[in-house]
């Protein structure tokens, strides 16, 4: 006899992302990587132009721009951070220690920075 | 009975003999406190329509069988409550694999990449005679989250990626695999590595993470994907640290 079955293939569309909360904040969290091609980008700039980079940051849109960067790079590092544990086979104690030496070297070095940059 | 409190559910239907894609029908159904959606699911059957077709078996979250998706989010029927959803709900089918029937679907890619990853002790040549083979419990807590898995399907529902690429491997079955890596008593971490590190391996996983979200379990399948990554780039790296020495091997072997 031969077989009824026709299974039903659901197809999945470019937008699968916009109905779940979880999905969008992923892809928000993926397209941070946008603003670090910016970044880059100026970083090239500097290195083989060095004075139109001190003129193109004073820009007020690049200004807005960087700053966007800067917030995009917040929300990467703190879901990266988040994140890590789960790529550590240690005990839970553990995890979370390693979780706050993360951001406490991250602090430190970006005052660092900081500093060295304004001085 | 006219005081019973009734909620509609919309349920997805698709007969392959008769219909050219799935529906949506509306059903109403009778509940109270206690009820779950596979209860509504039975009481339709039972009393408004034989023809509905779904799996399940157990009733208390331990089978598996019984995974659908409710308001667009996995779940296992058994586990959900009617009364968390006070305005109705949708009930389809698990999203990725292809519907048989009503909310019945295709699992069979699922099982051949559990069967795929040898999720079983490979290697270790213990007799019954040599007695117990004792683990400390660190050594069980290394694995004990990743054997909670009951094959259930909802992370597989749940991976953009598995819906995108169907030769994805998957949660579930990289962790069920990863679960025996981890054990003390298996020696068969290079046989599954093999696997593991193809295209269709671990690194199709692009850690979105809901795979985790959704496990009714809280076995963690992006856990033990993120860590077979960490063990994949390892066991590259080792390749090619040997590569040189295997050459010369084979070149000795030819010569």
């Amino acid at each position: 006899m031969a077989t009824k079955r026709k299974p039903y293939v659901r197809e999945v569309d470019c937008c699968w992302w916009k109905g779940n909360p979880y999905y969008r904040f992923y892809m928000l969290r993926e397209g941070c990587s946008v603003f670090m091609v910016w970044v880059s980008l100026l970083f090239l700039l500097f290195l083989f132009s060095p004075s139109s980079f001190a003129t193109l940051i004073k820009n007020p849109i690049i200004c807005l721009l960087n700053f966007a960067a800067f917030l995009a790079s917040l929300l990467h590092t703190k879901t990266w951070y988040d994140l890590t544990p789960k790529a550590l086979n240690l005990p839970e104690a553990k995890l979370a220690a390693i979780v706050k030496w993360l951001w406490a070297v991250t602090i430190v070095f970006g005052a660092l920075v900081l500093l060295l940059s304004l001085f | 009975m006219a005081d019973e409190k009734k909620l509609l559910l919309k349920i997805q239907r698709y007969n392959p003999e008769r219909d050219s894609a799935p529906y949506l029908a509306p059903y109403e159904i009778p509940w109270d406190d206690q009820t779950s959606f596979l209860d509504a699911l039975q009481y339709l059957k039972d009393n408004v329509c034989p023809d509905l077709s779904f799996r399940s078996s157990c009733r208390m979250a331990i089978c598996g069988s019984c995974g659908v998706m409710i308001d667009g989010a996995p779940k296992l029927a058994c586990k959900t409550f009617v009364r968390n959803y006070p305005d109705g709900a949708t009930v389809e089918p698990l999203v990725n694999f292809p519907v048989e029937r009503d909310l019945v679907v295709d699992l069979t890619h699922f099982l051949e990449y559990i069967e795929a990853l040898k999720p079983y002790v490979i290697g270790n040549a213990r007799k019954p005679a040599d007695g117990p083979n004792t683990q400390t419990p660190a050594q069980l807590a290394r694995y004990h989250k990743f054997s909670m898995c009951i094959n259930c399907g909802l992370c597989y529902a749940a991976c953009p990626q598995f819906g995108l690429n169907p030769a994805f491997l998957g949660p579930a079955a990289i962790t069920l695999g990863h679960r025996y890596n981890l054990d003390s008593r298996d020696h068969g971490k290079n046989e599954r590595l093999q696997t593991m590190n193809t295209e269709n391996g671990v690194w199709s996983c692009t850690f979105v993470g809901y795979c985790s979200e959704v496990c009714p379990k809280h076995a963690d399948p992006a856990a033990a994907l993120q860590q077979c990554k960490a063990d994949s780039a390892l066991s590259f790296a080792a390749s090619v640290l040997n590569c040189k020495k295997n050459k010369e091997v084979s070149h000795g072997n030819k010569t």
